[in-house]
Order: C-alpha cells, then sequence, then structure tokens
C-alpha cells in the first residue's frame, strides 16, 4: 500500500484526483489495439499512470523501421511480436498493473469474445479495415472508444460512444463508408514523422484517464487535429450523419457477415 | 465579404495550400461547387466539412466571417 501512494504521488496530489481517481484507474480494464506508433506511448503511461488492467492486442512483429516512431523497442527486439514484447516491457515499469498480450489480428469473432471484458477500447491501428471493424464492434457492444490517427505531420482524436450529453457518435459519423483503398496514403506510402504518434497517442492516453476518472472534459463526439509544422489544434464538433446507420451492421449476424478487408480494399 | 477555408491532411496534395480565402459564395453546397471546380481533384476525395467547427451534413447559409474545415480521415498509426 505504501509503494501505492508513492508510486503515484505526483498524480494523487493533483487537485480534483486524490485517492478516488487513483483507485478508479487501478480498477480499470483498458484494451489498446495495435502496439505500434500510437500504441507505444499510450501502452507506457496507462501502465505509468496505474490503469490496473490492459490488454494489448498485435500480430505484428517489430520491424527496423518501427523504431523511428514505436519507442517501446529496442534493436534487440526485430523480428519479436510486438504485443508480447510490449508486455515483457511494461512490467518492468510498473508491477501493480495486469497487463496480457493477445498476439492476434484482432477480427470480429476476437472483438465480440473480448470487448466486453474491458470498459474502454482504444483504436491505435494503421488501416482502415481494423478502425471501422472495431468502430462497429463498440457501436453494437456499446463501448466507449477512443480513437487515434496520424498523417504525415497532422494526427487526429476522437472520442467515440463515450456516455454524456446527447447522441453516441461514432466514425461512421464523420465518415459512413471507408474510403476506397488508393485513396487516403498509408503512412508506408505518405510517411510519418516519429513524434506525431508519440504526441496523438498520448493525448489519447490523456482522454482515457479522463474518461476513467471523470475529470475535465472528454472529446466526446469532437474530432481534434493537430499539426506539427505549425503547432496548431482545430477543433470540430461532430454532427449526427443520416447515412451512419445505413452502413454500419445493425446486428451481430450482420457484423459478422461483413468483409471489412474487402471494403477498405 | 471573404470566407476562409482550411485543408487538412492529405487534402493539401490536392490544393497544394492549407488555407485560401474566397468571396462568400453565399452556402456551404456552392462552397464545395467552387472547391472542386479550383481543385478537381477534390471530387473525388472522401473529407467532412465544417462550418466555424460545427460539422455539416446539410447544405447551410454562411454568414460572414466564417471559417470552413475541410477534413479527410487518417489512417496511419
Amino acid at each position: 500500500m505504501k509503494e501505492f501512494f508513492l508510486r503515484y504521488q505526483r498524480q494523487i496530489i493533483l487537485d480534483n484526483f486524490g485517492i478516488k481517481a487513483q483507485e478508479k484507474l487501478s480498477n480499470a480494464k483498458v484494451l489498446v489495439i495495435g502496439a505500434g506508433g500510437l500504441g507505444c506511448p499510450i501502452l507506457q503511461y496507462l501502465v505509468a499512470a496505474g490503469v490496473g488492467n490492459i490488454g494489448i492486442v498485435d500480430d505484428d512483429a517489430v520491424s527496423l523501421n518501427n523504431l523511428q516512431r514505436q519507442i517501446l523497442f529496442g534493436q534487440e527486439d526485430i523480428g519479436k511480436n510486438k504485443s508480447v514484447t510490449a508486455v515483457e516491457k511494461l512490467k518492468q515499469l510498473n508491477d501493480l498493473v495486469t497487463v496480457i498480450a493477445y498476439p492476434e489480428y484482432c477480427n470480429q469473432v476476437f472483438a465480440l469474445e473480448k470487448f466486453s471484458n474491458y470498459d474502454i477500447i482504444v483504436d491505435a491501428t494503421d488501416n482502415f479495415a481494423s478502425r471501422y471493424l472495431i468502430n462497429d464492434a463498440c457501436v453494437l457492444l456499446q463501448k466507449p472508444l477512443v480513437f487515434g490517427a496520424v498523417s504525415k505531420y497532422e494526427g487526429q482524436v476522437a472520442v467515440f460512444n463515450a456516455q454524456g450529453e446527447g447522441p453516441k457518435l461514432s466514425y461512421r459519423d464523420l465518415f459512413p463508408e471507408p474510403p476506397k483503398g488508393d485513396e487516403v496514403m498509408s503512412c508506408a506510402i505518405a510517411g510519418v514523422l516519429g513524434v506525431i504518434p508519440g504526441i496523438i497517442g498520448t493525448l489519447q492516453a490523456t482522454e482515457v484517464i479522463k474518461l476513467i476518472t471523470g475529470i475535465g472534459e472528454v472529446l466526446a463526439n469532437q474530432l481534434l487535429t493537430y499539426h506539427a509544422l505549425y503547432q496548431r489544434f482545430y477543433t470540430i464538433a461532430l454532427t449526427p450523419h443520416p447515412q451512419a446507420s445505413l452502413f454500419s451492421p445493425g446486428s451481430v449476424e450482420e457484423f459478422i457477415a461483413l468483409n471489412y478487408q474487402e471494403i477498405c480494399s | 465579404m471573404e470566407i476562409e477555408i482550411l485543408f487538412f491532411g492529405q487534402l493539401t496534395d490536392i490544393t497544394g495550400c492549407d488555407a485560401v480565402k474566397i468571396e462568400n459564395p453565399g452556402t456551404t453546397e456552392a462552397v464545395k461547387e467552387w472547391l472542386c471546380k479550383q481543385y478537381p481533384g477534390l471530387a473525388g476525395a472522401k473529407f467532412v466539412m465544417s462550418l466555424n467547427n460545427q460539422m455539416i451534413v446539410a447544405p447551410l447559409k454562411i454568414n460572414e466571417p466564417s471559417i470552413i474545415a475541410c477534413m479527410p480521415p487518417f489512417s496511419g498509426g
């Protein structure tokens, strides 16, 4: 118990935080999908802050060109699975929390089986097929979703499906249908400055902490865009999209039947 | 009177700039038409528009001064 107070002392002494918020963090269950550029800082800060139960989903292996931005990993980790390696590193950071690796792809079956065990889902993936799948699962299972995405020198953050005033909006209210395969360049093609996922991931971790503890105002039903070259933030409020429900699977059966790889290619 | 239009993400690859000022054409629909004429690449691009920081899903009248933002989806992580 003494270690608990000492470890988290800097945030426990904060106004509006205290032991109450710290205990909420300890009891929280958060699933982070993707242990890449966004996932690394999200995981480091959530584990450091004392989020009690964290799941990490990633079937990918560490490669040399990941190290420019995926700061949990070192050269000795090249070739190793990201979620398993992340768990090893994070255990060294804080053994008061439980961190579990799921070294697999987050498909519909995984989402339906595992999302219910967590309070908050964090999208730290790098492709539209995963993003739409995770979004639709969160809508079906009524889970708050903390979204982050990056492109070149910019990034986006949003909180969907959050409990609160007004309707629960989702990524499909922004973009009801996924873009065509070649319409939006991925970071593998367009590039990304290494600090961008660091900044956006840290903003996502901040929203997770706010959702759990109830401090401040969550970025619910808003889209924040950050531009590093001008150090500019721009936030828009989302509006319910009349076509959102047209393209969203309305049931588990419809969700299972959707081919996300196909609709995003 | 002029209004300002902001472009985000890979839309700037099409427009070649991140902001432009134009004479107020009156409605958000007219802005969209002007954009697609001025930057034909935008016609096929996916993006949402906001008027003074509120996302638009139906045409709206534009009062001055106003800022319109065009936001594309980002996929990277």
